[in-house]
């Protein structure tokens, strides 16, 4: 019936050599081939969703997903490679509160007036700028890094630990525009919990961009540092970043 | 193949019965198919979290470091008092109140109600602008018409003017009163709340012959007898009074007080004392009469008036079943004469008051355990000026009525018809926060500024002021009292220059800048404290007011009225909060019921929630009965506050208003004429329904030995806890082979009085959601904490113990072994972790809880909270969705800071006392204490090593954390039966 409607010689061939058989008859009736048909439809579907499923999970779980590369446009054109780079300012000119709190706040635009009503007053870059500060409006800017709502995460802590601003934010003073290197997920936090030797420096020079681990003072796991004498002993237990 | 394939097998004819669709063209299927895939292609590039803004300061403001919390001291005036607190701030937004350390009525300590005023601020039904009417107004518009009527007032030296003000304390509002009865001289002025000092302030009017206020000083108090107060919970200086009152309740730490109560239904005072005996509220002056004869027996010279009239009045009692515990206490009051104190409840007649303060000052106690100060303002105040005034307004002798943050339509006694009185006025003015019965019956509503928002001052019970600082800018632009005043008689300016002004006037120019930074850095003004007054007994003339007592005829059935622990006089109705709070006695949420003794639920056939309809004075309401242990047989205990008419969504039909049934000659007993079952009866909301341990050693309670020297430390004459773990073996490990810091918490029985403090802080810190009153019905309570209450003994005379119950962080808890995700884990300083991102919502966790401390979010509880409200939230910890189990923290997020500050400071360790929980903070007994247990010097291991401290459970070798120390009462040896 419905193979005959269909015109096609070859399955209706395959019809009549099959309507010897007992299923053959069935098949005249339209009820083999096509379920045939379903079930190669059905399970090839299943595969490709299973596939998409593993696909989106596995996409999910990279690097890439969780914002490696996260780059996005900013109301103001802001340089982090000429302030921070080529001027040469320090990180905490600017984010002020990173060894008070566990935000490294973002400047003010009275911190950005302070210079730019001396500097380059009548830049068309800047246009933006002078007229949050006349209008008591604050600038709107786009998070770059961002950590869930759940997690806990202290600046100020890991700065006297002695982790530099490079080792999660990377060569800052390098972009012009900022974005982000590292993945911040959990595995990659608690890499380094579970071995902060290798990304640990002097506390006096955690705003240096270009630092580098082969130069680490710290060498052993469980370091303690001269002077000073504290244990560096990150927390891997669950309430330590989740409450 | 011959044939081309059909590209579309519909298309070739094979569309079935159901399909119209033309061969050849585009199905809605496919259009649909298509764009299904369109908008899944273009979510790709984009699967990402969605974009945040972080928006920084245009002027960043001094001190302000965003993530770092700044505290600001300031004062709360509540129960005729004012309380210094210190409120947290979050980049502008306050989120917590905790106490002033350096304030006397606080001592760091908060109550419920303080705890909950943080989310008074945020209130979404709050009132958002002045209105006449219906109508909206304008500022400008006020101020037009306050000058206009301030003008027209003077002609007539404010003749027709009425103002009726809440019980305030604040000097500056004082001063603008002072400076408005210059202008209108005759204006009357009253102060109206449902609860307040007045029959104390009467009565010590009539013993001592001056007005002042009584100061009671508990620390001092070996022998306390409460006549009808309530002073552990809800009257006086609950906080004040708990600090010092738990200061002799620690057996190893010195001699324990001894604490007798008299009252007619159960309270918080009656539920720690170590005699508590049942009597009608009416009795009480004939047993305080009793009393007195005793201790004139044994020569206290009480002059021969008064010992003619107490002997007319308290002989029968004397004589009758009360012989016995009178003659114990008089003994008792002898013994410890000038370290004894007998306090008068609030809502006890002038005449309790009196009698009681004479007595005070024949014992010798004056100055020792109670002073005497002047008061803060002695006008007319009460239920008989507010009726006076009604007269006057229904005669139209007042025509100008104007209301300061009172609601008296709502709480009146039902014998004022004051909302009928406001129609006859042709003006009336009602200053409130929130849009009231009251409002809605004034021509005009002026929308008020919460205390968080304003500038004043304030003077608490002692003398000791404060000046009160805004945390916020007005959220709804409200404005204060003073300014509203103000501004009628004619004078600009804003609450921040008056307040200036009263202190400028006080201090000198030359001193007012250290002054003022001083005192609102410290929220005290040193040397404000008053000192106390000298006073000599009127004896004769406490006689004389005896001799007006006519004999009680004996009430069938007698109705008390008592604050209700949810929204005090109905000022918290609209707190969500409070509402969930369970009643320290009853355990009842949202709303109330008529609390009835059992005797009155035998005869009459009741159960818990069947609704009965009372009748009383005339008039009658409809409510549900909870049947409580240890009420006086013949009364029925009603409370204030609830069911309101107006006044917020939260409010709305919850409870029932019990104001109709009250006099204004007598606001706090009624003569009940008829107590009728109605048929139908309710399901009450309650947390807890259960009284009994069932034979389980849970709260335990010790009495002291009889002999044991009164002067010597007692705890030797204590029975030991019995260690249920001897001899038991057990494969778990024991907390003390842990090696490393163990955070623990100890809560003495002893102390704690079940005032519900610390159930509120937590839920203030921890952003514990609320389920509403079906949520409770459901037994879905959010409550990290919780306060399981007990009664032993006889349900007509029973002994009730409070214990808070918290997660007990067990060393080997339960609940870890059989999460299936890992979402609960063992921190390696004791902690039992929960992390709200792995949990699935399993429940095996709470399941397998012996406590039963662990909570689930069956539902999305903050989606559905309004903006404002949401405010409040701290941003330290994290606000749970739906479908995950949460629970007591040990307040994980404060522990991390203090952890984070000493690996930033270096520092060795974390100091002792540094980490405070928030419960352990609010506590206005000190009842529990928090540290680090394998540090041997700290507070909390000091104090578990105590003879009393025990384990919820040790059989089950849990090794929880959490120790408790039994509770310990102190009971006459003359009254041992």
């Amino acid at each position: 019936m419905a193979q005959e409607q269909s015109g096609h010689s070859d399955s209706r061939e395959l019809g009549r050599q099959r309507s010897q058989s007992r299923f053959g008859r069935i098949a005249r009736h339209g009820l083999a081939s096509r379920p045939r048909i379903r079930l190669l439809v059905g399970l090839s579907g299943l595969l490709l969703f299973t596939l998409l499923c593993g696909g989106a999970l596995a996409y999910y779980g990279t690097d890439t997903n969780l914002a490696v590369g996260y780059s996005p446009i900013q109301p103001i054109e802001f340089s982090h490679k000429l302030h921070a780079g080529d001027l040469g300012l320090d990180c905490r000119f600017c984010h002020f509160t990173v060894e008070r709190s566990a935000f490294a706040a973002l400047p003010s635009s009275e911190v950005c007036m302070k210079c730019h009503s001396k500097v380059r007053t009548d830049s068309v870059k800047l246009l933006a700028v002078r007229a949050t500060f006349a209008e008591n409006r604050p600038i709107q800017w786009v998070r770059v890094h961002n950590l869930p709502d759940f997690v806990y995460f202290d600046h100020s802590v890991h700065l006297s630990a002695g982790v530099g601003c490079s080792t999660c934010h990377g060569r800052i003073d390098q972009m012009q525009r900022v974005e982000q290197v590292q993945s911040l997920s959990m595995g990659w936090c608690i890499d380094c919990h579970r071995n902060p030797a290798p990304s640990l420096r002097s506390p006096s020079e955690v705003t240096q961009m270009n630092w580098h681990p082969a130069t680490a003072l710290f060498p052993a796991a469980r370091v303690s540092r001269s002077g000073t004498g504290r244990t560096i002993d990150p927390p891997t237990h669950c309430s330590g970043c989740h409450r | 193949m011959k044939h081309k394939l059909p590209l579309h097998p519909r298309a070739n004819g094979d569309t079935g019965p159901m399909s119209d669709q033309t061969p050849g063209t585009v199905s809605r299927r496919d259009v649909l198919a298509a764009l299904a895939t369109m908008t899944a292609f273009a979510a790709l590039p984009s699967c990402r979290r969605p974009e945040q803004k972080v928006v920084p300061y245009v002027r960043q403001p001094e001190d302000v470091v965003p993530g770092n919390p700044l505290h600001f001291a300031t004062a709360l005036s509540i129960m005729g008092t004012a309380i210094g607190v210190i409120v947290e701030s979050h980049e502008g937004r306050p989120t917590k109140i905790e106490g002033n350390p350096l304030h006397p009525e606080s001592q760091g300590a908060t109550s419920s109600f303080l705890q909950a005023s943080i989310l008074d601020l945020y209130d979404p039904d709050r009132s958002r602008g002045p209105k006449k009417g219906n109508q909206t107004q304008t500022w400008d518009n006020v101020e037009l018409m306050l000058s206009d009527l301030g003008q027209t007032l003077e002609k007539t030296r404010g003749q027709s003017l009425a103002i009726i003000t809440d019980c305030h304390r604040s000097p500056t509002f004082l001063a603008a009163i002072h400076e408005l009865r210059r202008n209108m001289p005759e204006a009357r002025i009253l102060r109206y709340e449902p609860f307040d000092d007045s029959a104390s302030r009467t009565g010590l009017r009539l013993a001592f012959g001056r007005p002042l206020e009584a100061v009671y000083r508990l620390s001092e108090a070996e022998v306390i007898l409460a006549l009808g107060s309530d002073f552990l919970g809800l009257e006086g200086s609950p906080i004040r009074a708990a600090r010092e009152w738990a200061q002799r309740r620690a057996p190893e730490r010195g001699p324990m007080s001894r604490l007798y109560v008299c009252e007619s239904s159960m309270t918080v005072t009656g539920s720690n004392a170590d005699h508590r005996f049942r009597c009608g509220s009416g009795e009480i002056l004939e047993v305080l009469c009793a009393l007195a004869i005793e201790l004139q027996a044994r020569e206290l010279e009480l002059g021969d008036a008064l010992t003619r009239e107490v002997a007319r009045i308290g002989e029968s009692t004397r004589s009758g079943p009360w012989s016995k515990r009178v003659t114990a206490i008089a003994n008792d009051l002898l013994s410890r004469r000038g370290r004894s104190l007998i306090i008068p409840g609030c809502r006890q007649p002038e005449i309790v008051h009196a009698l009681a303060h004479a007595l005070n000052r024949a014992l010798g106690n004056v100055g020792i355990t109670v002073n005497y100060v002047k008061p803060f303002d002695d006008g007319d105040a009460g239920a008989p000026a507010l009726n006076d005034l009604v007269r006057s307004m229904m005669t139209g002798a007042t025509d100008t009525v104007l209301m300061f943050g009172v609601n008296p339509v709502y709480d009146a006694p039902g014998d004022i018809a004051f909302a009928d009185a406001l129609r006859r006025v042709s003006l009336s003015i009602h200053v409130g926060t929130h849009p009231d019965e009251t409002a809605a019956a004034s021509t005009w509503h002026i929308n008020r500024a919460h205390p968080l928002e304003s500038w004043g001052d304030a003077i608490s019970a002692d003398g000791t002021t404060s000046l009160v600082q805004p945390l916020i800018a007005p959220l709804w632009e409200g404005r204060t009292d003073v300014e509203i005043l103000r501004a009628l008689v004619g004078q600009q300016g804003n609450d921040f220059n008056w307040v200036q002004d009263t202190w400028t006037k006080r201090w000198g120019k030359a001193n007012f800048e250290r002054n003022w930074r001083r005192a609102l850095h410290d929220g005290i003004i040193e040397g404000t404290s008053q000192s106390p007054e000298e006073v000599v007994p009127g004896f004769d003339n406490v006689a004389k007011g005896l001799s007006t007592v006519v004999f009680r005829t004996a009430a069938l059935v007698e109705a008390v009225f008592a604050p209700d622990a949810h929204c005090y006089d109905g000022r918290f109705a609209n707190n969500p909060w409070m509402q969930e709070l369970p009643d320290s006695i009853t355990k009842l949420t949202w709303g109330n019921a008529a609390w009835i003794s059992k005797a009155i639920a035998k005869s009459k056939d009741l159960r818990d929630g069947d609704i009965v309809s009372i009748t009383a004075v005339g008039r009658q309401i409809q409510l549900p009965v909870v049947v409580v242990p240890g009420q006086a047989d013949n009364t029925v205990r009603l409370t204030i506050g609830q069911g309101r008419m107006q006044g917020g969504a939260t409010t709305r039909g919850v409870g029932v208003n019990t104001n109709p049934l009250r006099l204004t000659m007598s606001p706090y007993q009624s003569e009940v004429t008829a107590l009728e079952k109605v048929g139908t009866s309710v399901r009450l909301a309650r947390t807890q329904e259960h009284f009994n341990m069932e034979g389980r050693p849970l709260a335990l309670e010790e009495v002291i030995q009889p002999g044991a020297p009164r002067g010597g430390t007692q705890s030797g004459n204590l029975n030991p806890v019995p260690s249920r773990q001897d001899g038991s073996v057990s494969l778990l490990p024991k907390t003390k082979d842990k090696p490393g810091r163990t955070w623990g918490m100890s809560i003495d029985l002893s102390k704690c009085t079940g005032c519900n403090a610390c159930m509120v802080a937590c839920q203030a810190e921890n952003n514990v959601a609320v389920v509403g009153i079906d949520g409770i019905r459901r037994k879905r309570e959010m409550h990290w904490l919780r306060i399981d209450r007990y009664f032993t003994g006889p349900s007509e005379e029973p002994t009730t113990v409070a214990q808070p119950i918290v997660c007990q962080q067990c060393e080997n808890a339960p609940c870890e072994s059989v999460c299936p995700v890992g979402a609960t884990a063992h921190s390696p300083d004791g902690l039992n972790d929960m992390v709200y991102n792995r949990c699935v919502g399993s429940r095996y966790c709470a399941n397998n809880c012996p406590f039963k401390v662990r909570r689930f979010n069956y539902f999305e509880y903050w989606g559905t909270v309004s903006a404002p409200r949401q405010m409040q939230l701290n941003p330290d910890v994290t606000v749970r969705s739906r479908g995950v189990m949460e629970k007591c923290t040990f307040c994980v997020q404060r522990i991390n800071s203090a952890k984070i500050d000493q690996k930033k400071r270096n520092s060795a360790r974390i100091a002792d006392g540094t980490i405070v929980t928030a419960c352990e903070q609010a506590c206005p007994t000190g009842a529990i204490t928090f540290g680090d247990l394998s540090d041997p010097t700290s507070h909390v291991a000091q104090v578990v090593s105590a003879h009393r401290s025990y384990r919820l459970l040790d059989e089950l070798s849990l090794e929880p954390h959490v120790y408790y120390l039994s509770k310990i009462r102190n009971p006459n040896p003359e009254l041992a039966t």
